[in-house]
């Protein structure tokens, strides 16, 4: 019986000359040093470390939202609730209120929502923030025809969670990490000015940084005004417009039931997607019907000019530099009205 | 648990530490068994219930098979294997596929059927595991291999984890004598593990993901309307990116196996230094392309039956191999033009040997590897385009012809247009200049400052890049 192997097996034959595992410690002090020497680098320009996202990082957020009951505030939406709202601030305002981050990149808040509505445990407020394409576009309408199951919650297994838990230590603790490797790679190398440095947010703030620094601001407006002309698909008709409603206030209802509170934050873009936004989805057959029949705090932007004028390189999402104090102003407006309550100072 | 992760890390050194003590060999390849069923269930417990029917069916078919002469015996048994190999990947990977298909056929006859789709979650690695305990019933049908004598050696082999869910398609007889005879972890070759371990990561976490991916994804976007330049580095980045992503995959593989003290094939061999489409599919994706050839091509009638059997074998070997990598007629393009492409190379080299052609020159082997690699890099763009309007916009970009719809610069940065073009040109490069030579040899005369360098920047990378943590692309297959 002759078996002639199927393969080579030329990587693991042997290993390259001289090497010795004494090698491999002095490369990891070596690593230690370059992240170190960024690091301080990093730290002389201001940043300060911040946690960002991943999916584990999100199911912790999810747990903690869930533990914090009544007194937890959960910011749901898409990338611009991640990039616009920052969890650390909106807390503070709210006088220490516990807040939650669980927007997720590209998903409208009405799958989590959706989610949290049938999670028996979840009791707290929840900011739901919008832009008019996860609203008013088809997306929604589609999900609610065909009856697609709603986001799961998402849950960790023993391996996430370690990730989870691994991810939290090692980018809350350095300042290099709090901003895309690739933008700072340009500051580093002198190619483009530092980020404008961000405080610390908390141990679980996923709030995006984001930054125009280094972006060509008109291609990144025209692509997100390309996506939103595109995304969602058809503008949603009358009907379909009061059936989302509906379902959104049955949402709320169950969470309610628990004894918590939901609201809607509508986030309009700027410049060209602005114009998409507006063209699409006049604000006389989208916005004010939904705000009529939803039975629930629901306020826009486009009525409050001094969020609405801030600026927003990309058209879609702002500036982490702007993030906070977008946040605050929003949370005053939110107590001014009595839409949300701050906890009692003691 | 992916290879990228900090549990995989910490998973890793565990196991790897338990492996090292003075426990007996039977017992240190139960704790391994155990380790690659914990790995496995780390996606979802339930999965685990599948790679045990495959196991167990392979090692009974392949003792009964062992166990008669009877011919009809023999094939009854093989069937079974191959039914319930093949049954799981259909319905798991193909269910909806085959269905959805049914479907438009029955509409288009003007009789249509509805049938229910299932969404299922597709068991991670299903695709590679299912091939290698095949592998194993069909090599002891065919008598080139003898059953295993032992259940957890046979277990122990399919569940090893580093190459558990994306190969490389490992075969049993390959693997096996590393099982009958004890060993132990060898130092340096446990360090080279590391090494590659950690060169494997820094190609797909840094590289792939955190270069070329914006790149390619930003391009493949079906609302993108990509210009004949941006196409061209959206194709060349995905190039780049799905052999950085599987080939360090691979290493990963291979360096967590040496830690643990045991040897993987090689599943890429410099491919994009390929001279023609025999060399490459000798050189991509080596463990697949030989499963296909000795499982599917030879038994099809190979290259024994004359010139018109040939190529229809070698079409459906890759239909088929198209069809592996997803439930999509996408994949089945990318196959079907591979195989086209070899049928036609076949032909130019029966027509060079008619004529008595002298042997080519530096300057057209020269020129047949950057033909080799534009056709494959325009491939693969029917292999990464979420539907055939995207790839077809892609490729008419990329002849030149871009959408005419006005529209501004799909990719935001220059650095993503600029590595889109720079990184897969300079792996074509090295692919050509080190295609006969093996990565050791490369290292040998590196001084050993140069190689501390070099590992420390690759590990600082790693750390740096750690925010992006995507799944490698083969998980998906």
């Amino acid at each position: 019986m002759t078996i002639v192997p199927s393969s080579t097996f030329s990587s693991s034959a042997r290993a390259p000359e001289r090497l010795a595992p004494a090698h491999l410690a002095w490369a990891a002090i070596g690593a230690v040093a370059l992240v170190g020497a960024l690091e301080f680098d990093a730290r002389v320009h201001g940043l300060t470390p911040r946690v960002g996202s991943s999916e584990g990082v999100v199911a912790l957020a999810v747990r903690k939202a869930i533990q914090s009951g009544t007194a937890g505030v959960s910011i749901l939406g898409s990338s611009r609730g991640l990039a616009d709202i920052d969890a650390s601030i909106l807390s503070q305002t709210l006088g220490g209120r516990p807040v939650f981050q669980l927007s997720q990149d590209g998903v409208p808040c009405a799958p989590m929502l959706d989610a949290l509505a049938h999670e028996p445990q979840f009791s707290g407020t929840v900011l739901c923030t919008t832009e008019p394409t996860g609203l008013f576009g088809r997306a929604e309408r589609e999900r609610e025809r065909t009856g697609l199951p709603r986001a799961e919650l998402p849950s960790l297994t023993w391996a996430g969670f370690i990730d989870a838990n691994a991810a939290v230590a090692l980018r809350g603790r350095l300042a290099v990490l709090s901003f895309d490797i690739r933008v700072l790679a340009r500051s580093l190398l002198g190619l483009s000015p530092w980020p404008a440095p961000r405080r610390s947010g908390a141990p679980l703030d996923r709030t995006s940084a984001l930054t125009s620094v280094g972006l060509d601001t008109a291609a990144a407006s025209l692509r997100w005004a390309q996506l939103f002309e595109r995304g969602g698909g058809e503008s949603t008709t009358a009907e379909e417009l009061e059936a989302t409603t509906r379902f959104l206030a049955a949402l709320a209802a169950q969470i309610e039931r628990r004894g918590g509170q939901v609201l809607f934050v509508e986030i309009l873009g700027a410049g060209r997607v602005r114009e998409v936004e507006t063209r699409r989805y006049p604000r006389a057959r989208y916005w004010d019907p939904f705000v009529a029949s939803i039975g629930r705090p629901a306020i826009t932007t486009g009525d409050l000019p001094q969020l609405d004028s801030m600026s927003r390189p990309d058209g879609s999402h702002l500036d982490a530099v702007d993030a906070p104090r977008f946040t605050r102003l929003l949370a005053e407006e939110l107590l001014k009205r009595e839409l949300i309550r701050a906890l009692p100072t003691p | 648990m992916l290879f990228n992760s900090a549990a995989f890390l910490l998973f890793l050194g565990l196991v790897a530490a338990i492996h090292a003590t003075r426990l007996s060999w039977p017992t240190r390849k139960l704790v391994l068994l155990v380790a690659g069923c914990v790995f496995y269930s780390a996606w979802n417990p339930v999965f685990l219930l599948l790679l045990a029917i495959s196991a167990v069916t392979d090692w009974t078919v392949a003792g009964r098979i062992a166990g008669s002469e009877r011919p009809a015996t023999r094939r009854a048994w093989l069937a079974l294997s191959i039914v319930t190999n093949l049954g799981l990947l259909a319905f798991f990977k193909y269910g909806n596929f085959i269905a959805a298909n049914i479907e438009a056929a029955a509409a288009a006859l003007g009789r249509p059927v509805s049938i229910p789709q299932v969404t299922l979650p597709l068991p991670v690695g299903i695709s590679f595991y299912t091939f290698e305990a095949l592998a194993y019933s069909i090599d002891v049908y065919r008598r080139q291999a003898k059953p295993w004598t032992t259940f957890r050696d046979f277990g122990m082999f399919l569940t090893f984890f580093p190459h558990l869910v994306a190969g490389p398609i490992v075969r049993p007889h390959d693997f096996r004598p590393q099982l009958e005879r004890e060993h132990r972890p060898d130092r340096d070759l446990a360090a080279w593990g590391v090494v590659l371990l950690a060169w494997g990561l820094f190609q797909k976490v840094v590289l792939a993901d955190g270069v070329l991916a914006p790149t390619a994804d930003a391009v493949f976007d079906p609302a993108a309307r990509a210009g004949v330049l941006e196409a061209w580095a959206g194709a060349l980045a995905f190039s780049a990116q799905i052999f950085l992503d599987f080939g360090g995959y691979t290493h990963c593989a291979i360096g967590a196996a040496l830690i643990l003290g045991f040897r993987l094939p090689d599943n890429f061999d410099s491919p994009y230094g390929a001279v023609g489409f025999t060399d490459f599919w000798r050189r991509w994706h080596i463990s697949l392309s030989t499963w296909l050839r000795d499982y599917l091509y030879v038994p099809l009638g190979g290259n024994r039956h004359g010139a018109a059997r040939t190529a229809a074998s070698l079409l459906i070997t890759m239909f088929l191999g198209g069809l592996w990598h997803g439930a999509a007629w996408t994949f089945v393009a990318w196959g079907l033009i591979h195989g086209l492409l070899l049928v036609f190379e076949r032909g130019i080299r029966a027509a060079w040997l008619r004529w008595s052609l002298p042997r080519p020159g530096a300057a057209l082997r020269g020129s047949a590897l950057v033909v080799t690699f534009a056709l494959v890099t325009a491939a693969w763009v029917f292999f990464r385009a979420a539907d055939f309007e995207t790839a077809l916009r892609l490729l008419a970009a990329m002849l030149g012809n871009p959408p005419e719809v006005a529209a501004g610069p799909v990719i935001a940065h220059r650095w993503q247009l600029l590595s889109g073009l720079a990184i897969p040109l300079g792996l074509l490069l090295a692919h050509a200049r080190f295609r006969l030579r093996t990565l050791q040899s490369l290292i040998d005369p590196w001084p050993t400052p140069l190689r501390v360098a070099l590992l420390s920047m690759m590990l600082a990378l790693l750390v740096l890049f750690s925010n992006d943590n995507r799944a490698f692309i083969y998980f998906q297959f």
